[in-house]
């Protein structure tokens, strides 16, 4: 790649499962310590029952990776529906950090401010970027269907806005209200026994055929993939990206982060890096199909 | 016309098992060239899944029916069960008849396996929905187009016309009990166990009746 | 017209379903363009611009209303064809568009400040603050509310919300946030989001061997239906899926919403619309439907005992759900 990729921002996305609390400080320490990433997501995204794990030691968290040179960046909820979750809202927006939106009640709160919109608020076209420009918002996630041709015309609409694309993890596929991981426990929302917890990487859902292509993650089902697009970054920065998220999964998320890094600063090509992945992430099938404009659980194993 | 002539679902299903292919092939153009007249606006919607074919697999009847589907032109013509199509949908002639009809909703045949379909979905999906966005009765268009039948095979259809003028005059107002029957929401099972409970009463009076003349004849003889 | 006891609002499919709800007792019907600008965009559905007009002079001379749904989310580069379909709604007569996607919402807010803008359920607006976020800054009137609400979030919501309340009340129910479900994509390729289409006919596919119906979306089975096993659409979230070993329907059941037995409490919950989902079911569908709830709501006006009404041979997998207006759904 050439030299203006160094240039290129890297930023670990909010974690979406639900990992004990020692385990996420311990991941998090380590993430400020040695994780080539210039950007880090704090927050809860998926479900408020887990919130007070996700916000016990945010500020010692938070601190750390201030202290370490990385922008931190508080998530927000994806689907506020009851009047606690609405406080926690305006309670994040009002903390002090860069707040990404994952849910169109935050940006009633964010008017007017500096604000980053997440994957999950559906701004797919330039009339909505457009609007979301003149509201305050700096950079923007697209959301996971749009392919490199649809992020084209979204860059060549943002005027300042950043654009980001995510390029590791899992992609969350839909939102609700019900918790599909209590029900397959038999149980509900209201009484979950925190059902998500002994899912650290989501739980593994097959076809009555035993095909395996989707995960349950609390209310949000995920693919069961990782999309990868190590291949597409360079495409992807030709058409004026300047940032690129890599989203945690229960693997080295810093041994991730270290070979993306290399291939942004040319160290090595997107070939070897897909070499030194399989490694790290074991047998989980990669995808890429959205970013292709077809169907999101398929692999196009070369860019065309 | 659709008055002048009996048009029970089980009347057309005789009909087919009787009238002879060679009848039956110029009465299909001929219904669909009287439906052509009748509703415009459906063939010119229906062109648009062209180039489509669907064959029509009643489970009771003789043959099968191939609707041929162009940008131009609309044929069905008779065909056999393993007619190759891009689309297939089976059932009994009397669901499929009503499918057609539009008057029971299409995706409770559906749901209740009473209609099965296989093969390009979307067009089959596409012909219900556009079938669907015309307010017509399939049963009263091709049974007003049938008059014509009497044109080709004169002493055939004579033939037929007896056999037909005797289950009319057995089967009168059967469709209409089945139409409503189909959206009266009423219990067929329940009204004929009543009828059936009549009729076993009226059985045992009449029994009674002409045991009574017959003692009677009997003392007076 | 008398004022009814709540908005009957039923959809149109096709033009023959536009005349079957309006001669049903529908107060209003729905309907979309014949493209991906709204999201029930199956073959042979809906209408072009002059079945459009023809629609809403045809329920204007009976006195009733006719809402435009635009209501899919333009694609990068594609937000031209979605301003048009706002724009000829408008000139056709529209009562009110039906939005979701906010650069479309701007468009047609500051373009056509004279026209009736409704919020889709594919906004997912679903709390207050995201209501006054439309009401704010595109004027809306009215908003379609997510089917992920409880009855008494409902009246919660009702009473801080400024604008008018539709609720579903009748029909195929999903159990996702509407227009925040991209599973029929994952597998698929298109989306209800962008394309207007969730598990789209041309990739669905039946097939029946040794009388086990297997059903497939993009070539990864959703279902297997058993000899007389009622069958359901093949969505994702009514797939049987198998989680730690076990088959279930474990997103949800194929039943269908059916709120008849709850309108007076959802009146008393201060809505003021029910809508009816089905644009792509029936006019048989739509006629039996919406003379039911026109005869419950007749009654319900009257203060009479309402009648008893069946609607379970048209209803998803033929059992009935109260959705998640009932307490436990989640």
């Amino acid at each position: 790649m050439t030299d203006g990729l160094a240039m290129i921002g890297l930023t670990l996305g909010p974690l979406l499962f639900h990992w004990p609390r020692d385990k996420r400080r311990d991941f998090y320490f380590r993430i400020a310590d040695e994780a080539p990433v210039d950007c880090v997501h704090l927050g809860e995204v998926v479900c408020s029952k887990r919130e007070p794990f996700a916000v016990a030691d945010l500020p010692e968290i938070a601190a750390r990776l201030t202290a370490a040179g990385k922008q931190v960046v508080l998530s927000t909820l994806a689907l506020v529906t009851t009047p606690q979750e609405i406080k926690a809202v305006r309670d994040h927006c009002e903390a002090g950090f860069l707040v990404e939106a994952n849910d169109v009640s935050c940006l009633r709160v964010l008017a007017g401010r500096p604000h980053v919109i997440g994957p999950l608020i559906n701004i797919f076209n330039e009339g909505s970027l457009a609007y979301m420009v003149r509201f305050g918002a700096i950079r923007i996630v697209p959301p996971p269907e749009v392919s490199a041709a649809g992020i084209g015309v979204l860059v060549a609409h943002a005027g300042d806005m950043e654009v980001e694309a995510i390029v590791f993890g899992r992609q969350v596929l839909s939102v609700a209200a019900r918790c599909y991981s209590a029900r397959s426990r038999g149980l509900h929302k209201d009484n979950c026994q925190f059902a998500c917890e002994g899912e650290p990487d989501g739980l593994k859902v097959d076809t009555l055929d035993g095909q395996n292509i989707v995960a349950i993650n609390g209310t949000q089902t995920m693919s069961h993939g990782y999309v990868v697009l190590l291949r597409e970054m360079a495409e992807l920065v030709a058409k004026g990206v300047r940032r690129f998220r890599l989203s945690p999964q229960g693997v080295d998320m810093v041994a991730v982060a270290r070979i993306v890094r290399d291939v942004l600063d040319g160290r090595i090509d997107a070939e070897a890096a897909m070499a030194r992945l399989p490694a790290v992430i074991g047998d989980v099938p990669m995808i890429n199909g959205y970013m292709h404009g077809r169907e999101g659980l398929a692999w196009v194993p070369a860019v065309a | 016309m659709s008055q002048d002539l009996p048009t029970p679902v089980s009347l057309i299903k005789r009909a087919l098992h009787v009238v002879p292919a060679a009848v039956l092939r110029p009465g299909l153009r001929l219904v669909m060239r009287s439906m052509r007249r009748r509703h415009p606006a459906l063939f010119k919607r229906l062109a648009r899944l062209a180039p489509a074919t669907i064959l029509f697999e009643p489970d009771d009847t003789p043959h099968c029916f191939l609707l041929t589907i162009a940008a131009d032109d609309l044929r069905l013509t008779l065909a056999g069960r393993d007619q190759a199509a891009s689309a297939h949908i089976k059932g009994s002639l009397a669901n499929l008849l009503y499918l057609m009809e539009g008057r029971i909703d299409s995706d409770t045949l559906f749901f209740s396996r009473a209609v099965t379909i296989s093969g390009d979905t979307a067009v089959a999906v596409g012909f219900r929905n556009t079938l669907d966005g015309e307010a017509i009765s399939l049963l009263d268009d091709a049974l007003a187009a049938a008059g014509p039948l009497a044109a080709p095979g004169r002493r055939l259809v004579l033939r037929v016309d007896r056999r037909v003028a005797r289950i009319r005059s057995r089967l009168i107002g059967l469709r209409d009990a089945v139409h409503r029957a189909a959206h009266g929401g009423r219990d067929m099972a329940e009204e004929n166990k009543v009828l059936a409970a009549e009729v076993a009463d009226l059985r045992a009076r009449i029994a009674k009746l002409e045991a009574t003349s017959r003692r009677r004849r009997e003392h007076v003889a | 017209m008398s004022i009814s006891y709540l908005e009957l609002v039923c959809p149109a499919g096709t033009p023959a379903a536009l005349r079957a709800a309006i001669e049903a007792g529908a107060d209003t019907v729905y309907c979309g363009f014949r493209d991906a600008t709204n999201a029930r965009n199956y073959p042979g559905l809906n209408f072009d611009r002059d079945e459009m007009a023809e629609g809403i002079g045809f329920t204007h001379a009976r006195g009733r209303k006719v809402l435009v749904a635009i209501n899919t989310f333009p694609r990068p580069g594609e937000t031209a064809i979605w301003n048009r379909a706002v724009d000829d709604a408008a000139a056709l007569g529209a009562d009110a568009v039906i939005l979701a996607d906010i650069g479309v919402l701007d468009y047609a807010s500051r373009r056509h400040p004279e026209l009736r803008l409704h919020l889709s359920v594919q906004a997912a607006a679903s709390n207050p603050l995201s209501l006054d976020f439309y009401r704010e800054n595109f004027g809306i009137r009215r908003a379609v509310l997510p089917r992920v609400l409880e009855v008494r979030e409902i009246a919660h919501l009702v009473a801080r919300m400024g604008v008018e309340a539709e609720v579903f009340a009748f029909g195929s129910l999903g159990t996702m946030t509407e227009g925040r479900c991209i599973l029929s994509s994952y597998l698929t390729g298109r989306s209800p989001s962008s394309d207007g289409v969730c598990a789209p006919a041309e990739h669905v596919s039946y097939e029946e061997a040794d009388g086990v119906m297997r059903v497939r979306l993009g070539g990864v089975t959703m279902n297997c239906f058993r000899q007389g096993e009622a069958a359901s659409y093949p969505t994702p979230c009514k797939a049987r899926w198998v989680t730690r070993g076990v088959a279930s329907y474990i997103f949800d059941e194929p039943v269908g919403l059916n709120t008849i037995d709850i309108l007076p409490q959802l009146k008393a919950a201060g809505v003021t619309a029910l809508k009816i989902e089905g644009r792509q079911r029936s006019r048989a569908y739509v006629t039996q439907v919406v003379r039911a709830f026109r005869s419950v709501l007749d009654a319900l006006g009257r203060g009479e005992p309402t009648p008893r009404i069946d609607l379970s041979g048209v209803v998803e997998g033929q059992k009935e759900t109260f959705g998640a207006y009932r307490k436990g759904w989640r």
